[in-house]
């Protein structure tokens, strides 16, 4: 039987426990090389690399010192400094991976903004020329009425006269015959006004007195106005008034000025400017 | 130190072989990161706050060991200080950028919403 000496044992377990402590790496080392093999597969290899291959060059001297001075404070310090150069890398991979982001991004949104602002130029000249076609198409239907009627403009619009003589007979407020035909030619004119109210307004000269024709006038305005909502206009659009004699357009000393003042007109209202309130 | 260790000591990113008293350099490199670190606001930021504590520790305990004539440790823990210091002024940056990055997503995500809703 082999008899071992307490000292020999002793001494033994001493070189064990040497043995073992100069195998196992200081914590910072193991933690740098940790940190490395982590940030070599994220964003400081791609976005970073330069500050990776730093951190690698301070990590192999780490190595290398623990190979030839294991337990030494200075092989731990470089160890530390290894892994903080390796976090620095990748919080720096982070914040440039975030910064090519938030460039693409933006990137992205001034094509966007272009684009949707392409097209809303392109809207609005669609709705421009729209409109400009559907003023035309006013203009060269009012144009049209000047056959039969006399148009001007004035503060309160388009104002189409038709004369009194052409619509009713003396005295009365019904429609002559050929009066319709001549307010279907306006009805069609007037139906391109989409947006627009009209006014018909009734006028007398100054024969007869006062009340007979205003009332007369307003009966007259009425029944030109009923005839245009017939015709398709919108009665929302339409309003008649009479004004009897009091907005004479001639002298009622001569015929001729009194035939003129007998008429209807027609106002085509100006479209008010939107409220900017 | 061994003839082997100065020899294999390579001058890595600043780190050399300390057997020459503290540069200033290299006291100043050290104090302008955490101080630098202090102006981003490190101390706001949980992750960086730590970092920046650790490096005041280890800058405090370098200059009481230069004062007692330890130059070569000193200056490791200078060293040790200043890469801790950088670490806190990078994670003090960190969440500022990526809001920026979240905020310039959502707004092309946005505009792609409203852009999908015209057609």
């Amino acid at each position: 039987m082999i008899r071992i000496s307490s000292f020999a044992l002793g001494g033994l377990s001493l070189l064990l426990l040497a043995a073992g402590c100069a195998h196992s790496p200081p914590k910072e080392l193991v933690e740098a090389r940790s940190a490395y093999e982590r940030a070599s597969q994220g964003p400081a290899a791609q976005y970073n690399p330069t500050e990776l291959y730093q951190a690698r060059q301070v990590l192999d001297h780490a190595n290398r010192l623990y190979e030839s001075d294991p337990g030494s404070d200075y092989t731990r310090d470089v160890a530390y400094i290894a892994l903080r150069k390796t976090e620095l890398a990748e919080v720096d991979g982070r914040i440039d991976q975030a910064n090519r982001q938030r460039a693409e991004a933006q990137r992205r949104y001034d094509q966007l903004a272009q684009t949707q602002l392409a097209q809303s130029r392109e809207e609005l000249n669609k709705t421009k020329e729209q409109l400009a076609a559907e003023q035309r198409a006013r203009e060269d239907a009012l144009n049209s009425l000047s056959k039969i009627a006399k148009i001007r403009q004035d503060r309160r619009g388009t104002v189409i006269t038709l004369s009194g003589s052409v619509l009713f007979a003396s005295g009365r407020s019904t429609l002559l015959p050929d009066a319709r035909s001549k307010l279907d030619q306006v009805a069609e004119a007037l139906k391109n006004a989409k947006d627009q109210t009209f006014i018909v307004e009734g006028h007398a000269d100054s024969r007869g007195s006062t009340p007979l024709n205003q009332t007369l006038s307003e009966r007259r305005a009425e029944t030109v106005s009923n005839y245009l909502v017939e015709r398709g206009l919108s009665p929302d659009r339409v309003k008649s008034v009479g004004y009897g004699k009091s907005r004479p357009v001639a002298s009622n000393k001569t015929a001729e000025g009194r035939a003129n003042n007998r008429r209807v007109e027609i106002v085509v209202q100006r479209e008010q400017a939107p409220d900017k309130g | 130190m061994s003839k082997k260790m100065i020899a294999s000591c390579v001058l890595a990113l600043g780190i050399g072989c300390a057997t020459a008293a503290v540069s200033p350099e290299r006291l100043a490199a050290t104090e302008g990161a955490i101080r630098a670190a202090d102006e981003m606001g490190a101390a706001k930021v949980p992750e960086a706050a730590l970092h920046l504590q650790l490096a005041k520790d280890q800058e405090e305990q370098a200059m009481k060991l230069l004062n007692n004539g330890e130059k070569k440790r000193g200056e490791v823990l200078l060293m040790r200080a200043q890469s801790d210091a950088e670490v806190a002024i990078a994670m003090a940056r960190e969440p500022t950028v990526k809001a920026d990055a979240q905020q310039a997503l959502d707004r092309v995500k946005a505009l792609e919403e409203q852009a999908g809703q015209r057609k």
